[in-house]
């Protein structure tokens, strides 16, 4: 059975995917939608990170203001629009041809700026996720508790996956 | 109405131009960004070769930041917006 989940065809770039694996992408996606599109209530470490300052220096507040009243609204949008273009594909999985090995696995052929958007999703999803999970340095394990297993596990099914999306498609 | 707010606009612009200080875009160090990813992003936002990508995304990985682009302050802060909508960590500064 293949290995890589992404692949180069004449039709586009073909992504491939169980069914359970959908399942949690489409979940995590709707609930980092969630998370940035609810106002918060005192601060947020995850919408810190999505939602960085411009300016370090504090002489510059009235500047970082401005900035920020202007760019994050649209950071927002982007991000929605990111997460509901990544979502929508999921509902155009499909068997696949016997020729693709896939086994259990559906397929789904994704345009230019699909492609895109999944590449930028699953960068947004991950660094929520290791934000939540405290990862400090790259491969470290961060949050042990119990609660945290799982989303240790997606948080590395996504990195599999991006690092799949960069070197099939991208660096290829 | 006389004069076009645009022409307004562009004069006000340009006088901020020659009186600004360069400004600095700062790419931060960040436990979660793929190297290969942020080599993609600097190729694609700033139009940099694979090499001069890869050597900025070193320089950020090993000293923990790198400039990454210069220019005028609202040049800056557009970058610094299409950095964070591609998840990268950035920041701007007074040239130094």
């Amino acid at each position: 059975m293949r290995t890589n989940r992404f692949s180069v065809s004449l039709e586009g770039i073909e992504a491939y995917l169980f069914d359970s694996e959908a399942k949690v992408f489409a979940d995590i996606a709707a609930d980092l939608r969630a998370i940035i599109e609810t106002p918060a209530l005192g601060e947020d470490p995850v919408r810190e990170r999505l939602f960085p300052r411009a300016y370090l220096d504090p002489t510059e507040e009235t500047a970082e203001m401005t900035w920020a009243a202007f760019a994050h609204p649209e950071l927002l949008e982007s991000r929605v629009a990111t997460l509901e273009i990544l979502t929508r594909s999921l509902d155009r999985l499909a068997p696949a041809t016997p020729d693709k090995d896939a086994g259990e696995m559906k397929v789904i052929v994704l345009s230019p700026e699909e492609t895109e958007s999944w590449l930028k999703g699953l960068n947004d999803l991950r660094l929520a996720l290791g934000t939540r999970l405290n990862i400090s340095e790259d491969g470290q394990k961060g949050e042990s508790l119990d609660p945290y297993i799982a989303l240790r596990e997606i948080y590395d099914w996504l990195t599999f996956l991006q690092q799949d999306l960069l070197e099939q498609v991208y660096l290829s | 109405m006389t004069e076009s707010p645009d022409i307004l606009v562009d004069q006000e612009l340009d006088l901020d131009g020659l009186l600004d200080t360069p400004w600095v875009v700062i790419v931060w160090n960040d436990p979660v960004n793929l190297m290969s990813y942020v080599v993609h992003v600097l190729q694609k936002l700033f139009g940099y070769s694979k090499e001069k990508a890869t050597e900025l995304m070193m320089q950020v990985h090993e000293e923990g930041k790198a400039a990454v682009v210069s220019g005028r302050r609202d040049a800056c802060e557009t970058d610094v917006s299409r950095l964070h909508a591609h998840g990268l960590w950035a920041t701007m500064q007074k040239d130094s």
